[in-house]
């Protein structure tokens, strides 16, 4: 009887895709199903009896054993993302879940750990990224992805491009995808920001000068525009430019041509120019700031980049780009962010945009103790301290609801244009604010 | 009497060269994941003697900078446990060998190494055995040391 009880767990453990293991409270191993068999590359009769992390040699084994925590805490881990090393020397991304085994009597007898393995979802992952990714630009924002589309018809055009966006939105970013993308590739891209210099300054440094212009200047130096030449010039916050500035800024788009200070003749020019601002170029012209002419020299072609509390959707994939990027920088190896943490970003406003993501991410690197970056490891700007009791995480329901509500506060509450937004059917908006108990205020 | 000198000396170490070996060590034993070990034990021997021996923590680095920090210790041989084969072979690249998916008390398996007698099954972790005889991972880096010594099971 007992033995045919056992016969019969073993052919349901032997048929379900999910690994499964059972040690005894020596950390050996007392059963192996076949996906185990199958994902660690380790028969079964080779398993039993043997300790589970040298059967298992999971990324955790050594610093936070997952079926370890269990039994010291009694609580059960569900869906933690590790990976182990197989047989062959692969790393195989899975995702662990853990219980104790109890006797008749409550006595801890062992554990049970199940596994799954996530190389699909991670290869589909893999794909998505790239998919989302534009030289060195993510996004899975709409706005964004339709930006992309239009780059390399912008980076053919040769035309004077104007990039308008927040501080921190990517503007120099998506300057430098046009000019890889265009004939210019092989050519110098100069970045100048114009906001930096003073006038003076800012007009010998973009058009350079002879010796002799002035008391100092003992031999020729070239400009930004002759080292750009037949390449990218990227003037950044053009805006800041004085109006003089503006006026031989003018004559080098509408003539090709410039005098570098104290010279005779003109040089010729040979330049893509692309510019950016980060305030809004009509409104300076319409209050007599910017020049309307250069606005329109400049203005040829616009791209409007979104701010990030405008596509927080992108939250994750920037996360999980800049986690990367700082392990290569730093030399370090977090794996991760916890829901929690997530969370935070996903409920912050980014004055600072995407420069400001990165210096959080940065920041919580230099205080993150293990592989995964939680709430105590984000500045107190984005994740206050708060001694309080009642203060506590936001859950996922916390910041859907709060997104929903921007959402429809950008369209005045009209659910019909929140729900396009939202991309979902105005029904499914509708249910999701009644589920997350979200009213308008004023009918409140 | 030491584990070494009840067994015949690594080819290596009869000869008069430093060898510098590195273990990564967790309650000690072989750390399971090299990948993920954060104790490097490291100990030097010249003419069959012990000349130093120390532990170094790892730190949280990525594994092209782990191999790195190896090779800056500058380790001659790495007795692991499981290791990805990317890890293996930037290691290899660096210019250190990797003798990987051993297990075991660490003291053992330099008695082992010293003895020559690493690969007996009883150092090799599941799944090596299956595959040690026909090919497969456990014969990358394998030295060809004598193989008639009982061991007691680890």
């Amino acid at each position: 009887m007992a033995e045919d009880r056992i016969n019969s767990t073993e052919i349901i453990l032997n048929s379900i895709a999910d690994g499964v293991f059972t040690v005894d409270r020596d950390w050996r191993i007392t059963s192996f199903n076949r996906a185990a068999e199958e994902i660690t590359g380790i028969l079964k009769d080779e398993a039993i009896g043997s300790r589970c992390c040298d059967v298992f040699h999971a990324s955790i084994c050594e610093t936070s054993c997952a079926l370890r925590e269990t039994f010291e805490s009694g609580r059960p881990v569900i869906n933690r993302a590790v990976y182990v090393v197989d047989a062959d020397g692969n790393r195989i991304p899975i995702s662990i879940s853990t219980a104790v085994l109890k006797d008749d009597g409550g006595n801890i007898v062992g554990g049970v750990e199940t596994f799954r393995d996530l190389s699909t979802i991670e290869e589909l992952r893999r794909k998505l990224q790239k998919q989302y990714s534009f030289y060195d630009i993510i996004s899975k924002n709409n706005e964004m992805l339709q930006i992309f589309d239009i780059l390399p018809g912008i980076a053919e055009s040769d035309s004077t491009v104007l990039i308008e966006g927040e501080t921190g939105t990517g503007k120099e970013l998506i300057a430098r995808a046009i000019h890889s993308l265009s004939h210019r590739q092989e050519k110098p891209f100069v970045a100048v920001n114009c906001g930096a210099l003073p006038d003076t300054l800012l007009e010998s440094e973009l058009f350079g000068y002879k010796a002799g212009a002035f008391t100092d200047a003992r031999r020729d130096k070239p400009g930004r525009f002759a080292l750009a030449d037949t390449g990218t010039l990227f003037l950044d916050e053009i805006a800041d430019i004085s109006p003089a500035l503006q006026v031989r800024l003018l004559r080098v788009i509408q003539e090709r041509t410039y005098e570098p200070l104290g010279a005779t003749e003109p040089v010729q020019s040979d330049v893509r120019i692309i510019a950016a601002s980060n305030r809004d170029l009509d409104e300076l012209v319409k209050s007599g700031q910017f020049r309307e002419d250069l606005y329109y020299r400049v203005n040829v072609i616009r791209i409007n980049l979104p701010p990030l509390r405008d596509r927080k959707e992108d939250i994750p994939l920037l996360v999980d780009h800049f986690i990367r990027r700082f392990n290569n920088l730093k030399k370090k190896l977090i794996t991760d962010i916890s829901p929690d943490a997530l969370a935070v970003l996903a409920s912050y406003n980014y004055p600072g945009n995407i420069r400001e993501l990165e210096n959080i991410i940065e920041h919580a690197f230099v205080l993150c103790r293990g592989t995964t970056i939680n709430t105590d490891a984000l500045p107190e700007s984005v994740c206050p301290k708060s001694s309080s009791p009642v203060a506590r995480p936001m859950s996922m329901d916390d910041v859907e609801a709060n997104y929903i509500k921007e959402v429809l506060a950008r369209h005045d509450w009209n659910r019909r244009e929140s729900a396009e937004e939202l991309e979902m059917h105005k029904t499914t908006l509708w249910r999701k604010m009644k589920r997350l108990g979200i009213q308008q205020l004023d009918k409140q | 009497m030491s584990w070494w000198g009840r067994f015949g000396m690594n080819s290596a170490l009869r000869m008069n060269t430093m060898t510098k070996i590195a273990i990564p060590t967790w309650k000690g034993r072989v750390s399971p994941v090299m990948d993920t070990a954060r104790v490097l034990m490291i100990a030097e021997w010249s003419e069959g003697h012990e000349v130093s021996k120390t532990t170094v923590e790892i730190p949280l680095i990525g594994i092209s900078h782990l191999a790195q920090f190896l090779r800056d210790l500058r380790i001659d041989a790495l007795i692991c446990g499981a290791i990805s084969h990317h890890l293996e072979h930037m290691l290899i690249t660096v210019g250190v060998k990797p003798y990987p998916w051993y297990r075991g008390d660490v003291d053992k398996i330099v008695a082992a190494y010293l003895g020559g007698f690493l690969h007996n099954e009883n150092f090799l972790l599941p799944g090596c055995r299956r595959r040690g005889r026909g090919g497969g991972r456990c014969r990358r880096g394998r030295a060809s040391f004598d193989t008639n010594i009982q061991i007691e099971e680890e």
